[in-house]
């Protein structure tokens, strides 16, 4: 155990250095961008009118459960709230109908305010659902997904122990996420690789399976292979933006290739609404000097998630903003107790301690941070506000470790988080 | 917590170490996990009778992944975790305990069928047989139908029209209250769907005599 | 593209490595196993008897309970159930009481004759088999609904749907191109 743990840190030592070479290439993924989004959403589309067409004539269950999921799946493509929300509604029509109401409904309800990140009400349909009795390992995974999300790692966990596939790959994704969770990046890998492994005759789950190893493989410091399994996801299906997107962070963060991230993240702001992309561009225009520029891109993420369909998923972004960059610290803290109940993870807790912070609440940030974040989370952002909030309150070597720390995170925290950390480390 | 633990014995640091993940710039939370519904274990029918091509065999079909849309077949694929099973009770008392089992696993695209053969282990819990499987590579939507064929079996998997018709709908009214008759003509509710299909046909032989009671199982593999 | 292919090459060297001292799982150990093992998740014989007979709530149980054990576990139930459906119910066509009736499609298993038709019911053999062209559902609703000489409930004894939308093939596999 102790050589394991050992090589497990020699690993994550390196994993974190930076490699000087560039990795992407425009040629590689230049064809990718041309798609239009009438072609990406092609073959959902196809299906919505099947059933559409079916509902209209026969005005049954099944057509609106089909429809449901057709625009959950929509929504993920285009990230268009309205196809949640209609998804949503179908469902609720398809329940209506049922008097018992029909666990895989619940089921679909959970997943669907996951996505929304409505945590409690996906709690809710998912508890729903495993009551009514039937389906029920399925009914348990969403509940591990829901504990997940909100920080209940002991159900979560529990859940898991119990679940007794534990070389499938439901079992094994959700495995990952927990070593993920605890900071053990190198077995979350091994993780989604076995649980890949158990889907490469699937195209969607090994596609889903890849995208997220490609992430995982960024986070361990292996660049260019997680630059390679993006290329392969969009290789098998070109309208994958979370691919794009992820090749966009490698351009920008890694190889710092402006230009090319830019033209990514362009291409893909205008054929999907996912808001954060507009963060992306204003980091470019931060990085290209243009501070118009980058205020405009935050006023159009903030207007975008500010809907009410989408600002429960973007709570942290906004919060976030509204401290270090709209210098509105009192409306960060009151978001962040919004996240806490819809969520009480450490990074919520993070949000509280990071508002604190800024509205110069130094006392308050540290027992926030320290009671709730510190080794509760290994994530970058939350070891470079402890750094901060140590400083803060007079503990500057500890708070020299955590920013230190957070620095070898250089790639995740992108370029002018790393310059700001580093200039605290000169300074404080 | 472990990490943290063995890092302050070895007084390698006061904190503890970072695990890089996405910043909020990137999104940081994962895409999420895919449905957990709707996995490819749920079988939608299963037909057995004598092969219309020689008297001599018996043709069993099991059907999964029912309601596919034509658009929706040619991504449609096996659950590669989950073996299907006919069992077999070819006992003269009719125990309804399997005797024989035909499994059907599928892996990288091919499907393997092993059996018949009485069973490993009978029950709830089933173990792979380990007797040389006829293989067939997996039909895709659109192209003629692969057939793999050996010892006088033949196997098929791949996507199909779906056999089964019935007004589910109005047989769902009448049931829920809001109907109480059946319209003439009814609609079926299957019509245009496709099915992924499983279809082995065996020499009568090699499965007993008289009669047989079967079932089919979809199974996961643990 | 030569770039993207070898980069493309030696990732899936990767995914296919062993790893050696890194597990996803404590709890598990990960060697591959002698026997490759499944746990039942769901079963059929008869068409539709899930979905008429067993309530929500049950679906999970019945589908992995044993056929040799499921009369003992749902005979009853499925009676209560008859009853309900067709509260005038008395025998039907093939002249089985409730309870008998009930008690033959508890056990979950479809008779197949290896020496006689195989059929659902073709006016003269019963329960021998099920052909892909057989009318299963009219011949369930007639026994639920029909009574003793099938002519009770006539708006419930046949869904007017007889056939499939494509027919079916002389030649294996049988069933139909897809649409």
């Amino acid at each position: 155990m102790k050589i394991t743990s050992l090589l497990m840190i020699a690993v994550l030592l390196s994993a974190c250095s930076d490699r000087g070479q560039s990795v992407t290439d425009f040629k590689d993924y230049e064809s990718y961008l041309s798609l239009s989004q009438a072609v990406s959403s092609g073959p959902v589309n196809e299906e919505l009118k099947f059933w559409s067409d079916r509902l209209k004539k026969n005005n049954d269950d099944a057509s609106l459960i089909k429809l449901g999921a057709l625009y959950s799946e929509l929504f993920k493509e285009t990230g268009l709230a309205e196809h949640i929300v209609l998804s949503d509604s179908l469902y609720k029509e398809a329940q209506k109908r049922n008097a018992e109401g029909l666990v895989e409904i619940y089921q679909a309800l959970a997943a669907n305010a996951i996505s929304q990140h409505k945590f409690q009400d996906a709690k809710e349909y998912a508890e729903k659902a495993l009551s009514l009795k039937d389906k029920k390992s399925a009914s348990l995974l969403l509940l591990a997904d829901v504990s997940l999300e909100i920080g209940d790692y002991a159900r979560a966990n529990q859940i898991l122990r119990q679940f007794k596939n534990k070389r499938s790959f439901a079992y094994l994704i959700r495995k990952a996420k927990v070593k993920d969770h605890e900071g053990m990046l190198d077995s979350a890998i091994v993780c989604m690789e076995q649980a890949y492994h158990r889907v490469r005759g699937n195209k969607a789950l090994s596609q889903w399976a890849l995208s997220n190893l490609a992430d995982m493989y960024g986070h361990a410091g292996r660049i260019e292979d997680s630059y390679a399994v993006y290329l392969n996801v969009l290789r098998n299906h070109p309208s994958d933006d979370y691919s794009l997107k992820g090749i966009a962070w490698i351009a920008l963060s890694h190889d710092k290739k402006i230009k090319d991230a830019k033209r990514i993240v362009n291409t893909l702001a205008a054929r999907n609404r996912m808001p954060e992309l507009h963060l992306i561009l204003a980091e470019i225009a931060h990085l290209e000097g243009n501070t118009l520029e980058k205020a405009n891109q935050l006023k159009k993420f903030r207007s975008l998630a500010s809907v009410p369909a989408y600002r429960p998923m973007y709570m942290k972004y906004l919060a976030l903003l509204e401290a270090e960059e709209f210098n509105n610290a009192s409306a960060a803290v009151s978001m962040a107790v919004e996240e806490i109940n819809n969520r009480s993870t450490p990074q919520s807790f993070d949000l509280l301690a990071w508002g604190y912070y800024h509205q110069n609440k130094f006392k308050e940030a540290f027992e926030v941070a320290t009671k709730h974040v510190e080794n509760q989370t290994f994530e970058p952002e939350a070891f470079y506000h402890l750094g901060m909030i140590y400083h803060a309150n007079g503990n500057h070597e500890k708070g020299d470790q955590y920013l230190k720390e957070a620095l070898k995170c250089r790639f995740e925290l992108g370029p002018s988080t790393t310059a700001k950390i580093a200039a605290a480390i000169e300074s404080l | 917590m472990r990490l943290k633990l063995n890092l302050k014995t070895l007084g390698l640091a006061l904190v503890a170490i970072v695990a890089c993940a996405a910043s909020y710039l990137i999104a940081a939370d994962h895409i999420d996990s895919p449905a957990v519904t709707g996995t490819g274990s749920d079988i939608t029918d299963v037909y057995a009778f004598q092969s219309p091509a020689n008297a001599n065999n018996i043709v069993f079909v099991v059907n999964v992944q029912g309601l596919l849309a034509p658009t929706a077949t040619a991504a449609a694929s096996f659950d590669e975790e989950v073996m299907i099973e006919i069992n077999i009770d070819n006992s003269a008392t009719k125990d309804n305990t399997e005797d024989l089992v035909i499994q059907a696993a599928f892996d990288n695209g091919k499907v393997k069928v092993y059996g018949p053969e009485a069973p490993i282990q009978k029950g709830v819990m089933s173990t792979l047989l380990k007797s040389s499987p006829i293989e067939a590579s997996i039909s895709a939507y659109g192209a003629n139908p692969i057939i793999g064929e050996s010892n006088g079996i033949k196997v098929f998997a791949g996507p199909r029209d779906d056999p089964f018709f019935f007004d589910l709908n109005q047989f769902k009214a009448i049931i829920g209250g809001t109907a109480t008759s059946f319209n003439n003509p009814g609609t079926d509710a299957f019509a245009g769907t496709n099915v992924l299909a499983l279809v082995i046909e065996v020499p009568k032989s090699m499965l007993g005599s008289g009669s047989i009671n079967i079932w089919a199982t979809s199974n996961r593999e643990m | 593209m030569m770039k993207t292919t070898l980069k493309y090459l030696s990732m899936i060297a990767f995914l296919g490595m062993v790893i050696t001292f890194t597990a996803c799982d404590d709890d598990d150990d990960n060697d591959m196993p002698v026997n490759i093992i499944y746990e039942q998740e769901d079963q059929m014989a008869r068409p539709a008897i899930n979905t008429v007979f067993v309530s929500t709530g049950e679906k999970d149980i019945f589908n992995t309970t044993p056929p040799a054990e499921q009369g003992a576990a749902f005979a009853t139930k499925f009676n209560d159930k008859l009853l309900a459906l067709n509260p005038g119910y008395t025998t039907n066509l093939l002249g089985l009481d409730a309870a008998t009736f009930t008690g033959v499609l508890a056990t979950d298993v479809l008779t197949v004759s290896l020496n006689a038709p195989t059929t659902f019911y073709d006016g003269t053999n019963v329960l021998t088999g099920r052909k892909l062209e057989d009318d299963v559902i009219t011949v369930e609703l007639i026994l639920l609904f029909g009574g003793p000489d099938a002519m009770s409930n006539p708006g419930l004894t046949d869904d007017h749907v007889d056939a499939n939308d494509k027919s079916f093939s002389d030649s294996f596999p049988y069933l139909a191109s897809p649409h």
